[in-house]
């Protein structure tokens, strides 16, 4: 589980986030493991959903840089 | 004349000999052909004789080189779309099959493509290093990775000037803005461009910091001479040994070149390319959309059949009057107990019945009833029953014995009756 999931743009991991909610989601339908826990799977999954769905709607820009010939980047204009 | 009539007379037609039609002979050699040249040929050569398009929008003409003349037919449906004008003197280089045109007693290349003569070169080098990378396994599908779906780092390898960059990054930036892009400024066309591309993939592939994720080559559309520095081998090898996956994206959808062939993926377009590099933040969204929903859902399904079965526990007979259970048990177990009653009753009669029977026989059997009857029986003193007067002789004593009570007696007189 993602405890330590942050909203920081950069570090944000989307892919591992889509596959722990994915996990969830699968989780949420094995029946053995009763109505509660499985209550709670779903109270866990939807927070992960609102916290991907702020990591998308985060005010952001596209970072664009310009490799040089020694490798070094520059802002691309 | 008498000479030429003898020597004809003087012709020997054996019985060996194979006399054809003119039809015959024709579908012979063109069976012929048709076994040397299955398939399409190209010729290079220089266009003779050419009078336009006909009133159907055929074009008949010939190529021809210095030392021979090839008839050639460029039917309307393949020549619609040739892109160039067609001259007298102008050399080319066609594709077609050969066939014989027997009502002229010709044969002619039926032609399927015609290019314009430098073109055609550098097609034949096209198809011919294709064929090449081919054999040697660089367009395998095996060996192709599929694109990260949320990359951080993409680099792009393309003019830093011009449509491309722009309409791309104006893509990559809609789509997913959380993106870093780098951007090697890149020769991609004419001379040298071929080793700015090697170098600008092998600059993206050694990157450690930031890492890319997806490289993509760009380019926009052009001639087959523009396009041609992502057909050299050059190119085709360095894209097979990155070890970053690579989009090719040279040219208009219905342009192909060599990088197309080696890399991880095609896109049509340089910006059908940055919608596959990139995540869709909207579609994304969407999708989590449908996460909450089908989680709603889920839940949703199985507190309704909770509800479904407090229903018909809260309306079943049983739970509303459990006193019924029983009532209902009280009686069933008096109707058993009366049809037990009843059974039992019955079978003790009937055995009784079949124990009496046989009882009556033996009564009438017991020599008391005899008896009763006013028989007597007789007993001598050492206690045998007396049936035959020859067992007795005057003078013994007998007991007597009646239906109640007896006497002993003496025998005075013998006598033998009749039994």
């Amino acid at each position: 589980m993602s405890e330590q999931l942050t909203l920081d743009v950069k570090s944000f991991d989307l892919e591992q986030a889509f596959e722990e909610l994915r996990q969830l989601e699968q989780s949420l339908h094995k029946t053995d493991a009763g109505f509660d826990a499985r209550l709670a799977t779903a109270e866990k999954a939807l927070d992960f959903i609102d916290k991907i769905r702020q990591h998308l709607q985060a005010e952001c820009a596209l970072q664009t840089e310009s490799v040089q010939p020694d490798k070094s980047l520059i802002p691309f204009r | 004349m008498e000479e030429t009539e003898r020597s004809q007379d003087e012709l020997d037609l054996g019985a060996d000999v194979e006399i054809h039609s003119v039809a015959e002979l024709t579908e012979r050699i063109s069976g012929a052909i048709s076994n040397e040249f299955g398939g399409p040929v190209w010729v290079r050569g220089e266009i003779s004789n050419y009078r336009g398009r006909n009133q159907k929008g055929h074009i008949y003409f010939n190529i021809k080189d210095e030392e021979a003349v090839l008839p050639c037919v460029f039917f309307a449906r393949q020549s619609a779309n040739i892109g160039f004008d067609l001259a007298e003197g102008l050399e080319v280089l066609v594709s077609g099959t050969l066939n014989v045109y027997a009502p002229h007693g010709k044969y002619q290349l039926v032609v399927q493509r015609l290019l314009p003569g430098g073109v055609g070169q550098l097609h034949i080098r096209f198809e011919q290093l294709k064929k090449k990378l081919l054999g040697e396994g660089l367009f395998d599908e095996a060996r192709k990775r599929p694109l990260p779906r949320f990359p951080k780092v993409i680099g792009i390898v393309t003019s830093p000037t011009g449509a491309v960059i722009r309409d791309m990054l104006k893509i990559l930036g809609r789509r997913y803005p959380r993106l870093r892009i780098l951007i090697v400024p890149t020769q991609v066309q004419g001379d040298g461009a071929a080793a700015s591309i090697v170098q600008a993939i092998e600059t993206l592939s050694g990157f450690q910091e930031p890492k890319v994720d997806t490289i993509v080559l760009a380019r926009g559309g052009g001639s087959i001479e523009d396009l041609w520095p992502f057909n050299e081998e050059t190119v085709a090898r360095a894209i097979f040994a990155s070890n970053i996956p690579i989009v090719s994206a040279i040219g208009h959808e219905t342009d192909f070149t060599i990088s197309d062939f080696v890399a991880d993926a095609r896109a049509a377009t340089p910006t059908h390319a940055a919608e596959l590099v990139s995540p869709d933040g909207a579609e994304l969204l969407r999708e989590l959309s449908h996460v909450s929903q089908r989680l709603f859902m889920t839940l949703r399904q199985e507190v309704d059949l909770y509800g479904q079965k407090l229903k018909r526990y809260s309306t079943s007979p049983v739970l509303r009057f459990p006193e019924k259970i029983v009532v209902d048990s009280r009686q069933t177990l008096d109707r058993h107990m009366e049809r037990l009653s009843y059974r039992l009753t019955n079978l003790l009669q009937e055995r009784q019945l079949q124990w009496l029977r046989p009882a009556e026989r033996l009564g009438a059997l017991n020599p008391l009833k005899v008896l009763e009857r006013g028989f007597a029986l007789a007993e001598t003193t050492d206690g045998k029953v007396v049936v035959d007067a020859a067992q007795l002789k005057t003078g013994d004593n007998v007991a007597l014995h009646f239906a109640r009570g007896g006497a002993d007696a003496r025998i005075e007189k013998l006598r033998k009756e009749r039994s």
